[in-house]
């Protein structure tokens, strides 16, 4: 006879209706990644569905429930201030125990020496498996394309500097050249709905509320915080709900919903020495703007020979829904938003 | 078209029967004179003489049992016990003699009777005439078992019960003796094991039997305002059982909630409970939930009477729990 011990280990934990597990294992979801909105979190049908259009936005799921942990070790990496999307887990499928907790506790994740790391096998954290499976998904599910264009920034950088002063004065918010380019963005997808869509099935769906991601680096992964509504908002509130999300996003404080409402998504390395990149979308959404460094263009004015400031835009879209010539002129668009800050962000 | 009582409708196809088919005749206590208990007999004697609509002594197991052989004869009995809570009293003769007979003999007898009973407590009756325990008929092989939920279907399916070559079991409903509904005047019949979509709905489907037909449909309205619109399924046969009507109706809304007035414990609701974890649990996209009375003797305080009845506000209850998983 089998001792108790012995028998196979049993994901009790996970609660989900029948229909809901058939869904997921047809659909290949792991239904612990999904939260449940039925009675005491239980998983129903419509969650799996929710999780699938929106799995989208969740770029690093960093919220603890949806990490495989026992209870003691959630307590003691709570106590211990230990991030559990850091932890390596050892036990069922992944779960983290309270002695990978302890072990974590005890071996910072300082990166040792050089020869540790060549030649081992590093387990993914859940950030990075989660990330793994939605940046291949959107890949090979989206057909990407890719439009860049050059961006003169001297006015949009004079007009911010020329904001600032008074902006600390009156908000004591220091306006970030990113809060521009959230609500430029916002007001182009107004004129271009389908930059604010998804497939789904045979349909596209616009989504209704203009809610644009800025993603944010960190070393574990990206996580794309989204500003809701960022048309309808004032430069003041859009520099400071990006700061504050930012500001959580880097500490994974962030809830789920300030990740998943996110429509559009922006992401920018204009702090390196990059002049453009292609970005791949953050599923469902349809279009994902890049921004690269500002470098000096040398250009004619009259007989004169200057220098303008110039960033390289790039923007990836969907193309099962969005054709060359739409995101074409979104770009264009944006552009001239950019280039005339006056006209744009005055009497908002 | 013309509405009539539950027990009117009974009574019509009584009628119809007896003038129909010479071999139909009726046996039970108080059913000539007084009209039967429910009055379901009324004017009957008169109309067809004492030969045919016979009272008997107080005597269960002896009429049933005469009913029996006058079946296994070629008559086509019909008989009436005054309330379930008596058919104990009969025990032997329907579940050894009734129910076996035609198995027994390899197909070459047979019982064509009808046997007559009703359930449902809310008639302050106490605890020996006021039971529900018509699930326990539905054990047994060999007998039919009907459960009419309103006069139309009441009398359809008794003109079948009268036809059929097998024991029937025909299970009314006290409390609905004087509902009223359109019953047409023509003689017609309602095939058994043919489930009754009695209202359509894509959310909850409740599958209900004689008063909870009723008390489910009164608390419909009230949820399809809130945008939650629930199918009625009455089985209105539970032996034999239109699995597939019930699996069909789950299959679409997902959630099931059985109303029967019997105990849930190994009733009525428990069995088709069942079938459903069994047939199509991966459609369940929430606990299946019953409605039913408490595992408790009928008490015969009214108060507490009224407690005990699985009523429209237990219905709503149960409704409103499954309304988490939407």
């Amino acid at each position: 006879m089998m001792k108790e011990s012995e028998f196979p280990n049993r994901t009790v934990e996970i609660r989900a209706v029948p229909a809901a597990r058939r869904r997921a294992e047809r659909e290949g979801i792991d239904l612990s990644l999904v939260e449940g909105s039925g009675p005491g979190g239980i998983i129903l049908e419509k969650d799996i569905e929710h999780f699938r259009i929106t799995q989208g936005a969740v770029e690093g799921t960093l919220v603890t429930e949806k990490i495989h942990a026992s209870s003691l070790a959630r307590k003691l990496a709570e106590k211990r201030g230990v991030p559990l999307e850091t932890v390596e887990g050892t036990g069922t499928r992944g779960r983290i125990m309270m002695g990978d907790v302890i072990k974590a506790v005890e071996k910072p994740v300082v990166p040792s020496e050089e020869k540790a790391i060549f030649g081992q096998t590093i387990p993914m954290t859940q950030m990075r498996k989660v990330i793994a499976r939605r940046m291949a998904q959107s890949a090979f599910t989206a057909p990407h394309i890719y439009f860049f264009n050059d961006v003169e920034m001297d006015k949009l950088n004079q007009f911010r500097e020329e904001m600032l002063p008074d902006f600390e004065k009156q908000f004591n918010l220091r306006i970030s050249i990113n809060d521009l380019f959230i609500k430029a963005v916002a007001l182009t997808i107004r004129e271009f709905p389908v930059l604010n869509a998804m497939v789904k099935g045979e349909e596209i769906y616009v989504m209704p509320d203009i809610n644009v991601g800025l993603a944010v680096a960190m070393e574990e992964g990206l996580i794309v915080p989204a500003i809701p509504q960022a048309d309808q908002l004032g430069l003041e509130r859009i520099a400071q709900m990006r700061s504050d999300l930012v500001d959580r996003a880097k500490k994974g404080k962030l809830k789920l919903e300030e990740i998943e409402r996110g429509t559009f998504t922006i992401s920018s390395l204009a702090q390196y020495d990059i002049t453009f990149f292609t970005a791949i979308l953050n599923p469902p959404q349809s279009g994902i703007l890049t921004i690269g460094k500002t470098c000096d263009h040398l250009a004619l004015k009259g007989s004169q020979v200057i220098v303008k400031k110039v960033a390289r835009f790039g923007l990836s879209v969907d193309h099962r829904i969005v054709d060359g010539a739409v995101a074409a002129s979104f770009l264009q668009s944006l552009k001239n938003r950019l280039e005339n800050p006056t006209v744009t962000f005055v009497h908002l | 078209m013309r509405e009539i009582t539950y027990a009117q409708a009974i009574n019509e196809a009584l009628i119809q029967n007896l003038e129909k088919d010479e071999r139909v005749f009726l046996m039970g206590e108080d059913i000539g004179r007084y009209g039967g208990i429910f009055q379901v007999t009324a004017g009957l004697l008169d109309k067809f003489g004492p030969e045919r609509i016979i009272d008997t002594p107080i005597s269960e197991s002896g009429f049933v049992g005469a009913a029996i052989g006058a079946a296994m004869t070629g008559m086509r009995p019909v008989v009436e016990i005054m309330f379930i809570d008596f058919t104990t009293c009969a025990m032997d003769m329907i579940v050894n003699q009734m129910a076996k007979i035609h198995y027994m003999f390899g197909g070459r007898g047979k019982v064509p009777m009808v046997l007559r009973i009703n359930i449902g407590a809310g008639r302050g009756a106490a605890a020996q005439h006021s039971q529900s325990f018509h699930a326990f008929f539905m054990h047994i092989p060999g007998l039919i078992v009907v459960t009419p939920s309103t006069p139309y279907d009441a009398k359809g399916l008794m003109n079948t019960a009268i036809l059929d070559e097998n024991p029937v079991i025909f299970v009314e409903h006290k409390k609905l003796y004087a509902t009223k509904g359109p019953v047409p005047e023509e003689y017609y019949t309602i095939p058994f094991g043919k489930a009754d979509i009695k209202r359509p709905g894509r959310d909850i489907t409740i599958v209900a039997t004689h008063a909870m037909v009723g008390r489910s449909l009164n608390v419909c309205e009230e949820f399809s305002k809130e945008g939650i619109e629930i199918e009625v399924v009455d089985p209105r046969t539970l032996q034999p059982l239109d699995k597939e009507s019930i699996l069909e109706s789950v299959k679409k809304t997902g959630r099931l909630i059985v109303a029967d007035e019997g105990p849930v414990t190994c009733g009525v609701s428990s069995e088709i409970s069942a079938l459903v974890a069994e047939e199509a649990i991966e459609y369940l996209q929430a606990p299946i939930l019953r409605v039913g009375s408490p595992y408790t003797p009928v008490p015969f305080s009214p108060p507490l009477e009224k407690i005990y009845i699985p009523d429209e506000e237990d219905v709503k209850e149960t409704v409103n729990k499954m309304k988490d998983y939407l």
